[in-house]
């Protein structure tokens, strides 16, 4: 992409740059065209190539509206909140302890779980809805939680930041100060390790609220949909107007677009400041 | 020097003329001194750390790691275990479960569904794991160079497609490749590339090559970000110093930028695969019927995934929990072998 190295600036810039405006409409369109089209009538929606808003916003508005939309944010809200709380927790836990403690199993541990991140869980489905059903949990919103609390990735994420980012010395002068395990948990290693946590919690989020099979499975009652189910019932078959069907898609992902880009630095510092290597 | 010892050491007079042997015996009793000292302290200590806290350093990583192993065990590998158990009888809904052994497997064997769908799964996989490597590569180098504006505001814009919701994008990109009016179709035709509209949903290969490049579409910003942070780690001092040497800017990116970001690339590459294996919920949504059904697994099942099949086995009209469990196993055990193999291969080159 650089054209020259002696040369002015603006010689290997430019094409650089559009050829990064391409990849970023391609990124983009997509995004933008979801949120034209739901600004349009159905029946106006295929004559042409939306690329200005419409006028029917309102309209369409109301009708996503008189959809239960309200309900699969509040189901799927309370799910992801759950999941990436539990997952963070769950996962700065273990991987302080594997990252700064010399324990007998210690490698057992950390290999055990670096295996079965290659495994992935939606093979053991059938078997989870069985058991969720012999344990009478099916038609609530815990079985959604829990696939995403025990995360290997998450456990891994922590462990090599930590690594790095906290100094042993800290904690040994806790220790000798007289803290307790935990408080040295909460009060040392957690300020240290925010930027990690931060980042993993957003992606739990994400992987939560953008989940279509485990809801699909294991929730039949209509008031307990999340969004990826409020979405497929909304499109097709149960209703032809495609137009407001858009709009209700773009008020879902909405949020999360949204939080990804009011957090993206910390997501950055969450990334550069560790050893990514897995 | 303490007191017994000198009283003992004044009274016995043998000793006391032999001044090596008595040396020898005072260095015994001071140490045994010390050492009974030693060990009053470590009591002391041990109290009063028992008192201030129950759980030691030494306990601790076993009560942290608790919750995980809670969770996990119960809730995910008992289920995977299960799984295996399950695929060795025969249930389906309503009927008697039985015990069949490796019947499901040998069904599964000649089960051309099953084959069509392992096929399918590595096609996409060896297509778009590299290209989604390449194309993040071509990314990140463009925004972690220097002459590059607004890198920010780009890095956020090409993680965006990572983000939709894959229901969603199944329902957008459904639009998008629409027969009669998809917008692709009609920039393409419109362009003169294309005489007659190509049925993107309707048959196998556009089917295929649609479900590409969805998914390139999706994970070429997440990529990117992860070798943005991996260049971002290099030291620029290496950099520096071949600059001394005099190098071009191709050498730079073969020569020190790709080797160090071979972790990098080890990663990216396991989470992706990872990823397109569980490639499930765009195709449900991109193809389901106006009619309310889905077409499982596409235009002559040209983008049947083994999840899909599995859940289209398990969970439509007819559940058969027993042969879904199967198609898990089944499909596990060909993943494993494969990244077995994979591995092997990509270690010797190294």
């Amino acid at each position: 992409m650089e054209k020259k190295k002696t040369g002015s600036i603006h010689k290997g810039r430019v094409p650089m740059l559009i050829v990064m405006l391409l990849i970023s409409a391609v990124a983009l369109f997509p995004f933008y065209s979801m949120l034209m089209m739901g600004t349009y009538k159905t029946s106006d929606l295929y004559s042409s190539v939306k690329l200005l808003p419409g006028n029917y916003l309102m309209e369409n508005l109301k009708r996503v509206l008189a959809t239960p939309i309200f309900t699969f944010y509040r189901n799927s809200l309370v799910v992801a909140i759950c999941s990436s709380l539990a997952c963070v927790l769950v996962s700065s836990l273990a991987g302080y302890a594997l990252s700064k403690f010399r324990f007998k199993g210690r490698n057992l541990v950390s290999n055990f779980i670096l295996i079965t991140m290659m495994v992935p869980s939606q093979l053991g489905i059938v078997a989870y809805v069985l058991q969720m059903r012999k344990m009478g949990m099916t038609d609530t919103l815990l079985p959604l939680i829990l696939p995403f609390a025990a995360s290997a990735f998450g456990v891994f994420w922590i462990r090599s930041f930590t690594d790095g980012a906290v100094p042993y010395e800290v904690i040994e002068s806790a220790r000798i100060d007289g803290a307790g395990e935990f408080e040295i948990f909460w009060k040392i290693v957690m300020p240290f390790i925010r930027p990690a946590c931060i980042t993993l919690l957003l992606l739990a989020f994400l992987w939560s609220w953008n989940d279509f099979l485990y809801p699909l499975v294991l929730i039949n009652k209509n008031e307990l949909y999340t969004i990826p189910l409020g979405i497929r019932q909304m499109s097709g078959a149960y209703s032809n107007d495609t137009a407001a069907q858009i709009l209700g898609l773009s008020l879902s992902t909405l949020p999360i677009l949204l939080l990804f880009i009011a957090f993206n630095k910390n997501m950055i510092e969450g990334l550069t400041s560790s050893s990514v290597k897995g | 020097m303490p007191e017994s010892i000198r009283n003992w050491r004044l009274t016995d007079k043998g000793i006391r003329k032999n001044t090596k042997a008595r040396a020898a015996v005072e260095l015994y009793a001071a140490t045994q001194m010390l050492k009974k000292r030693k060990r009053l302290m470590g009591k002391v200590g041990e109290i009063e750390r028992n008192k201030k806290r129950r759980i030691g350093a030494r306990q601790f990583p076993y009560i942290a790691l608790l919750p995980y192993f809670i969770i996990y065990l119960t809730f995910s590998a008992f289920p995977l275990i299960a799984t295996v158990g399950i695929s060795m009888t025969d249930w389906t809904i309503g009927a008697d479960i039985n015990f069949v052994g490796l019947k499901n497997f040998l069904t599964l064997f000649t089960d051309k569904r099953f084959l069509t769908s392992l096929t399918n799964i590595f096609l996409f996989v060896i297509v778009i794991v590299p290209v989604e490597i390449l194309l993040g590569l071509i990314i990140a180098s463009m925004l972690t160079n220097k002459k590059m504006v607004g890198k920010n505001v780009f890095r956020v814009i090409n993680f965006l497609p990572y983000l939709l919701i894959p229901a969603a994008a199944g329902v957008i990109f459904g639009q998008f490749f629409g027969r009669q009016t998809g917008i692709i179709n009609r920039v393409l035709m419109s362009l003169g590339m294309l005489k007659k509209p190509i049925f993107w949903t309707g048959q196998g290969v556009p089917a295929r090559i649609m479900t590409i490049l969805i998914v390139l579409w999706k994970y070429c910003g997440y990529t990117s970000l992860f070798f943005i942070a991996g260049i971002t780690n290099i030291d620029t001092s290496i950099y520096e110093a071949a600059d001394l040497d005099g190098i071009t800017p191709v050498q730079k990116m073969f020569k020190i930028t790709l080797p160090l970001l071979k972790p990098v690339m080890k990663f990216v590459g396991l989470t992706t695969t990872i990823n397109t294996f569980q490639l499930f919920d765009e195709l449900v949504m991109l193809f389901s019927t106006t009619n309310g059904g889905v077409k499982v697994g596409g235009p002559q099942n040209s983008v049947l995934t083994p999840i899909w099949l599995m859940y289209d086995t398990a969970f439509s009209n007819v559940p058969r929990y027993g042969y879904a469990a199967a198609i898990a196993v089944a499909t596990f055990i060909v993943i494993s072998l494969v990244s077995f193999v994979v591995g092997k291969i990509t270690g010797k080159e190294e």
